[in-house]
């Protein structure tokens, strides 16, 4: 079998320029066009959620009382204003409350007394796009978004959660293997994202939440913290239902979204220090401001976040390039074994008879105690142009 | 690189193209196969007057979201080229058909799944079971299709903030609602939360499975914002609307195809579905061999297909694999998985596994723990799909195909997985596992839509790598206590006596290019398929077993396989099987 080897898009790009897409969560009214010169606080464009709907309610059938019965059960009277998830009507079953709750916030217009029903006219939530970078505008999608072309240097993530954000990065480890604990969370992390190594226990970011942080930068977390940081101080849910929404198609813990905190992790899942490339290049721009920015559903599943310290005029610089494995070029090991793991390539891209008897790609590469070893080229991913 | 060595020394007749190789220069076929993973481009030729595979030329995709363009198509046919040192494309076109001088070939066919399955959302109101089979129809074609009573546990009592939650999960770009016993209120409901998800969802399409004043409400509400077609079920049978719905859902894949920006590259070339070559090929085995045929294939989703003298059918899942659907595992209960791997891991180490596999969905097992955390995951998906096609309920499996995705395992854990994950359906006693090494069922499949002779030659020659035959000895007894005896007479004439302790496995080791006379003498309690219990079975004359790469398996370990509960005795155990098989834990 012939192969062809694809070069790989290397996870630290620097002085050059590339694309991020930044889109709405729900259609609206783009702001831009293609050629504008965008700032980070430019609008790219803004949506309403809700404006112009209704949505209709059925309180008898959630609460099981017939349908001319339903003011009785109400919460609030009719014209209040709900927040998501409150319960508009309740009613007891026996020794158990049930109630009915409103999906989305808003305000109970009416209700119908035949129909069981209460119409809630939800708030006309918006959202405001910002650039967040500096940059080109390269293409516009209607009513959706816009790429953009910025420059300067960028980080590709595996995963955010939260999300996107803005701040002056902050380091609060002094090492890419260290984990940032709550004792190490200090007020003036407010406003920043931190830097915190290897990973960061849910207690930790409650309490970066709480000084005001705007998210914290890790090489890895574990699924249970991620739960626990969801639950909000209530009984964490089970990993099995919790990740479920990622098992149909939803978004990663969308609970996260609601505190406004952003974890960006560069590893994976788990216990997995910081790529120790990565964690320098970040620590060298202790002080400057970055942007994260979580790709959403324009993009399938798994599309990886990037944190960008982008620059004006740096859109014009060329476009980054891949890379393709050779003699010196530093990356990491992405199989789960040996997740976030540095090594050196040590040749390029050649095919090799696998261990099942397959042809397929393979490099050579040097660990950090001088081994070496041969894996497959789909194990590796460039760390950034020698 | 390293290139295929087999075949081409056979290569005799003309000399041809730049390369200087010696080929056939007749009846050539080129077959695209194309999914989310690669783009391959595969060869056939005549050599010395037989059809054989001859190269393959394979674009890989290397992340998650890389798409098949026609770059990418260029990129294999150039591979394909540099491997068999044969001019195939000239400029941006193929050469059809095969010149003179040995360029080009005859046809050119189009396989695999080019273009990402469709997305449909099933939502029933009621509990009658028209949902269930058309989830089945639906799945006979190249659909992912996600089942509201399936994902919500829901059949009568829907809410519409959790259908309107569920809706924009799935994201579906089409719908089917179907009224099966449910009331007008339930109906109003539905319809409501379909409205508020296709305003600012994906949804383009709805069929409606209800009468005709049901049908009517949907179009007042819907119809100005989907594309809209009805069926009122008391006007067919449950099976014909299945029908229906897979030849709709058939028709729209083919159609999302044809409007493709990578098929004008390929604009000669017939196209034949991954599904239906597929199908193809295991109906062509079983009536060839008469046997009950199963075939299994795990990579851009996961098809079951089988067939047997009851009849056949289809389950695709195009949302679960073991890498861009790698996330879909998370729905297995941990325990189920935890419970095959020979050390301790708690249930948050499978599923930060599992979700980092999601993040790095290409990423291989390189390690000795990945190797038998991946098997172990395998062996419940396994089940799961075969539970879900229901093979049980169409006669006993003899033949098991597994694509090549079961060959990036050892193969004594290869086929662990294998038979543990389908074990329940070894009823009769026998399973042959034979491997499809270079995945080319569905190509085989697509040339035999137009030259069946020439297909089945190829299958004759190239086709399956046979990897064992296992003999399943049932019934009950004590761990450790003697469960069979037996004598192997190998066709060379050497003779081995052996015996299998219940719980256990035993590999006689005979390779694929000898057959073996086998004699089990069960002990009281203990069977083999529908023999009686402590009967003598004998292997031979037209019964006489296939070796493998692996070869022969005893595996006493009965049915259902029993795993206990102690940790110790749990790893102990499996360590064992894995070392019966050849395979390590270390």
């Amino acid at each position: 079998m012939a192969s062809v080897h694809d070069a790989l898009d290397p996870v630290i790009i620097e002085d050059a320029s590339y694309e991020v897409g930044r889109f709405l969560r729900f259609p609206g009214e783009i702001l831009v066009k293609a050629g504008d010169r965008v700032e980070p606080n430019t609008p790219i464009g803004s949506a309403s959620a809700s404006a112009g709907h209704t949505r209709t309610l059925h309180l008898a059938r959630e609460l099981g009382v017939t349908p001319d019965t339903i003011k009785r059960y109400l919460t609030k009277p009719i014209g209040s204003h709900f927040d998501a998830g409150e319960a508009v009507a309740r009613a007891r079953k026996g020794l158990r409350a049930v109630t009915a709750d409103t999906p989305e916030a808003g305000r109970l217009s009416d209700i119908n007394e035949i129909a069981g029903t209460a119409t809630l006219a939800p708030d006309a939530g918006t959202q405001e796009l910002e650039s967040l970078v500096f940059g080109e505008v390269s293409r516009v999608v209607d009513g959706r978004g816009a790429v953009v072309r910025a420059g300067g240097a960028r980080i590709r993530g595996v995963i955010a959660l939260g999300v996107d954000s803005s701040g002056l990065i902050k380091t609060a480890v002094d090492r890419a293997d260290r984990e940032l604990t709550p004792d190490g969370v200090t007020a003036d992390l407010r406003g920043a994202l931190v830097l915190g190594g290897m990973t960061v226990s849910a207690a930790a970011i409650r309490k970066l939440a709480e000084v005001g942080a705007r998210g914290v930068i890790v090489g890895s977390i574990s699924e249970g913290d991620v739960r626990r940081v969801a639950s909000n101080g209530a009984t964490e849910p089970p990993a099995r239902s919790f990740w479920q929404s990622l098992a149909t198609n939803g978004p990663l813990a969308p609970e996260l979204d609601q505190t406004g905190f952003t974890i960006f992790v560069t590893e994976g899942f788990g216990r997995k220090p910081m790529a120790a490339p990565i964690f320098s290049f970040i620590s060298e721009r202790d002080g400057q401001t970055a942007s994260v920015l979580i790709p959403g559903r324009e993009r399938p599943f798994p599309a990886y976040p990037l944190l960008c310290f982008s620059s004006a005029g740096a859109a014009l610089a060329d476009i980054a390039k891949p890379v393709a494995p050779a003699d010196g070029v530093l990356a990491r090991l992405i199989d789960p074994q040996h997740l976030g793991t540095v090594v050196t390539c040590r040749g390029e891209a050649l095919t090799r008879q696998l261990a099942n008897g397959r042809p397929g790609a393979v490099v050579e590469v040097e660990l950090s105690n001088h081994t070496q070893r041969v894996v497959p080229l789909s194990n590796l991913e460039i760390l950034r142009r020698p | 690189m390293v290139g295929r060595s087999v075949h081409m020394g056979d290569v005799s007749t003309t000399e041809y193209g730049s390369g200087g190789a010696t080929v056939a220069t007749r009846d050539s076929m080129l077959i695209l196969d194309a999914d989310r993973h690669a783009l391959r481009a595969l060869l056939f030729d005549l050599v010395d007057g037989s059809p054989r595979f001859v190269g393959e030329g394979v674009s890989q995709m290397m992340t998650a979201g890389d798409v098949f363009t026609q770059d990418r198509l260029w990129e294999a046919v150039c591979a394909l080229e540099d491997e068999t040192g044969r001019k195939i494309a000239s400029g941006n076109q193929i050469l059809i058909p095969q010149q003179a001088n040995g360029d080009g070939v005859d046809e050119l066919f189009f396989t695999g799944l080019p273009v990402p399955a469709g997305k449909a959302a099933l939502i029933t109101i009621g509990n009658g079971p028209l949902a269930r089979q058309l989830v089945r129809g639906i799945r006979q074609s190249p659909t992912v299709v996600a089942s509201a009573a399936e994902d919500l546990g829901l059949s009568s009592t829907f809410s519409t903030s959790t259908l309107g939650a569920w809706l924009r999960e799935v994201a579906p770009t089409a719908l089917i609602l179907v009224h099966d016993g449910g009331t007008s209120e339930d109906w109003d409901i539905v319809i409501e939360a379909v409205a508020d998800a296709a305003r600012d969802g994906t949804i383009t399409t709805g069929i409606v499975i209800a009468d005709d004043a049901k049908q009517q409400l949907v179009a007042q509400t819907l119809g100005g914002t989907l594309e809209l077609s009805g069926i009122d079920p008391v006007d067919y049978e449950p099976w014909e609307i299945a029908a229906a719905l897979e030849s709709e859902f058939d028709e729209q894949y083919r159609q999302r195809v044809e409007k493709s920006d990578t098929v004008p590259a390929a604009q000669a070339a017939r196209y034949v579905d991954r599904l239906h070559a597929i199908q193809s090929v295991a109906s062509f085995l079983h009536r060839r061999m008469n046997r009950n045929v199963v075939s299994l294939n795990i990579g851009d989703g996961a098809l079951v297909y089988q067939v047997s003298n009851r009849g056949s059918s289809t389950s695709f899942r195009g949302e679960r694999d073991l890498a861009l659907g790698a996330r879909s595992l998370l729905r297995i209960a941990p325990e189920r998985i935890t419970r095959w791997l020979p050390y301790r891991w708690s249930s948050e180490e499978l599923t930060e596994w599992i979700l980092n596999r999601s993040l790095r969905p290409f990423s291989r097992p390189d390690s000795t723990t990945d190797r038998l955390v991946e098997a172990a995951v395998r062996r419940e998906f396994v089940s799961d799909l075969v539970s879900d096609a229901r093979l049980g309920e169409n006669g006993n499996l003899d033949l098991v195909v597994v694509g090549p995705n079961f060959a990036d395992q050892d193969p004594g854990l290869a086929l662990l997985t294998i038979i543990d994950g389908i074990a329940s359906q070894a009823g009769e006693g026998i399973i042959t596992v034979a491997l499809d090494a270079e995945g080319l069922m569905a190509p085989i499949g697509a040339i035999s839509t137009i030259d069946p002779v020439y297909a089945r030659d190829v299958i004759d020659q190239d086709f399956l790598v046979p990897m064992a035959t296992c003999v399943v000895v049932n019934g009950e007894g004590e761990r450790g206590a003697l469960a069979v005896r037996g004598e192997m007479t190998l066709s060379s004439g050497e003779t081995q006596r052996f015996s299998v302790p219940f719980g256990n496995l035993h590999l006689l080791v005979v390779d694929e290019t000898q057959t073996a006379d086998v004699t089990l003498n069960p002990e009281p309690g203990f069977h083999i398929g529908s023999h009686e219990p402590g009967e003598s079975v004998e292997f031979s004359g037209d019964r006489t077993l296939f070796g493998g790469r692996i070869g022969i398996v005893i595996d006493a370990r009965g049915r259902p396989i029993s795993i206990p509960d102690d940790p110790e005795s749990r790893v102990t155990l499996l360590r064992a099987w894995l070392n019966d098989m050849g395979s390590t834990a270390d």
